[in-house]
């Protein structure tokens, strides 16, 4: 994309893309988690200790402050909470503790692609 | 980047870099809108690419030129809200554009074709940003916040990071190349490999500051070490010393809510043409004139942005010229009573218009000074011309002098005056004969 302003290699950039509010039904911290957890699984890189077995789906381990970081300050406590709740209830996303440290509070999120696009290809057909 | 997640054909989306928040103080609504404005820059530019590629057709076929356009964009807050696809709110597009027009970072206007569109159009200045964002600090993990909190809303955090950051990266890189479009004049990526881009060369030597873009700040602190250093010598009451770059100062003598940084103020004074050591100079005789007795000038800036920000402030004490103006002339210092009785305005509310006392008025003074007696001073007064000729005055004279001023009934001198006149009598009453009585 031709770009305006000058574009760093690093400078990170959060998306709010129309079709995942539509198809949050209109949540946008939901959307905005959606983005954040798709660039997360996109460049997760999964560590062969965290393999439980033979459970090879991605789970992201995220605290709220993290999602609120990542966000570039977008979210609040709050609304990261709401989001993610939008997102469990929609059956977007996954969500556990860690299965053996269970001193570890931190939650872990799967991300459900097909479920997603499944949505989102519905919504484009009644568009 | 691969996607996971299928996009949809003209999906909108708004993109919030990370480097626009930091441009804009941690304004978040300020960040989205740039990149709003950012994207429909963008769209512009190429219509008018694309225009100029149909005029030409249009040339060679002989028909007549179409309107290439501007990149101007015409856009209301509610389009604004629009367009940040509910994130934004009413209030916070009219603060975000604000921010934006305070940092220099877009531009607006009416638009100039249809007087009565009130709709305001808006145009980003790239140069500007790409010199903010260039001077960012680099992430260590690659751009990603993970973990670490953003920093809200402006702010000392920010502008302290930034500062120490900003000192570390001038010495490592002072140039980076940006490209830059020869014909709109917008400057583009490094990354986007475009022919008709030419290299330029942007030159950090000159240590700029990464929010307020002008010269390092140290050079801010310099200027406000000067200001508290110099309150402190002098031992100057009525003016302010200040802790910090971002003390929140009044600027404006007429509008008290109004505030702003001393880092603000420093800059846009910088902006109007004077330099860091202009200001040094004008700080140092300013107090230098406060300080000293020989200068008839005493008005106290309360804090120095009020002093930066005044046209008489720094514009002023920057000239030597002005500060012989200030001096006190040597009259003056010599004999202050003919200065000080004609600024004191003769007030007869207790005479009538004949010098002649009022019977309601006798009772402050009873029955110790009568009629004879002011309209006599009166008389005195208005033949002296100086301390020294108070000598000349009878000693009786200066004692119903003494006693009318002192009850009240005669306001044509102040009582410092009459001290003044008392003693410089007192010192000269021996050339003449004191009288007991002169009624």
């Amino acid at each position: 994309m031709y770009n305006l302003l000058f574009n760093s290699s690093n400078d990170y950039c959060v998306f709010v893309r129309e079709s995942f509010t539509k198809v949050c039904n209109g949540d946008l911290s939901a959307s905005i988690l959606l983005s954040i957890l798709e660039n997360l699984t996109t460049t997760f890189t999964p560590d062969p200790n965290e393999i439980i077995d033979g459970d090879e789906r991605i789970w992201i381990k995220q605290t709220c402050k993290e999602f609120i970081s990542n966000s570039n300050g977008m979210l609040t406590a709050n609304k990261t909470k709401s989001g993610l709740k939008t997102l469990v209830e929609l059956g977007f996303i996954l969500k556990r503790t860690h299965p053996y440290q269970k001193w570890n509070r931190t939650i872990q999120y799967h991300l459900l692609v097909n479920e997603v696009n499944k949505h989102l290809l519905a919504i484009e057909e009644n568009e | 980047m691969e996607n996971l997640i299928t996009r949809p054909e003209k999906d909108f989306f708004v993109a919030l870099r990370n480097s626009f928040v930091n441009v804009c103080n941690g304004d978040l609504p300020a960040a989205i809108i740039l990149s709003i404005l950012e994207n429909w820059t963008i769209y512009k530019i190429k219509n008018i690419q694309q225009n100029k590629i149909h005029n030409e057709v249009l040339k060679k076929q002989g028909k007549k030129p179409v309107d290439v356009g501007d990149v101007w964009i015409y856009k209301s807050n509610s389009e604004f809200r629009t367009d940040s696809l509910g994130f934004l709110s009413k209030n916070s597009v009219i603060s975000g554009i604000k921010t934006l027009l305070d940092l220099g970072f877009i531009e607006k206007r009416n638009n100039p074709k249809i007087g009565w569109d009130r709709t305001l159009q808006w145009k980003v200045v790239p140069e500007k940003i790409n010199k903010c964002i260039c001077h960012l600090p680099k992430q260590e993990d690659g751009g990603s916040y993970l973990g670490k909190a953003i920093p809200k809303n402006t702010s000392k955090k920010l502008l302290k990071d930034k500062r120490s950051l900003n000192n570390d990266n001038s010495e490592k890189d002072n140039q980076t190349t940006t490209k830059v479009d020869p014909v709109l004049g917008k400057i583009d990526s490094v990354n986007v490999g475009k022919s008709n881009l030419v290299d330029i060369v942007v030159d950090k030597s000159d240590s700029v500051d990464p929010i307020l873009g002008k010269v390092d700040s140290e050079i801010y602190n310099q200027i406000l070490d000067n200001w508290n250093s110099n309150i402190k010598s002098n031992q100057i009451k009525g003016v302010s010393a200040h802790r910090g770059l971002q003390s929140k100062l009044k600027y404006d003598m007429a509008q008290y809510r109004k505030t702003m940084s001393i880092s603000e103020a420093i800059v846009n004074c910088i902006d109007q043409g004077n330099t860091v050591e202009d200001i040094n100079k004008a700080i140092d005789n300013y107090f230098r004139v406060l300080s000293s007795e020989s200068f008839w000038y005493d008005f106290r800036y309360q804090n120095i942005a009020l002093f930066l920000h005044s046209e008489k402030g720094v514009c002023k004490f920057k000239n030597d010229s002005y500060i012989n103006t200030l001096k006190k002339k040597e009259a003056d210092s010599v004999d202050q009573y003919k200065k000080l009785r004609l600024s004191y305005d003769p007030v007869f509310f207790k005479y009538n218009s004949s010098n002649i006392l009022d019977t309601n008025a006798q009772t402050y003074c009873g029955v110790g000074i009568g009629i004879c007696k002011g309209r006599n001073i009166v008389r005195i007064l208005d033949e002296i011309n100086s301390y020294a000729e108070c000598g000349n005055l009878d000693q009786s004279y200066m004692k119903m002098l003494e006693e009318t001023i002192v009850a009240g009934l005669y306001q044509k001198i102040s009582l410092d005056v009459l001290r003044g006149m008392l003693d410089t009598h007192a010192s000269n009453r021996v050339f003449h004969m004191p009288k007991a009585e002169i009624l």
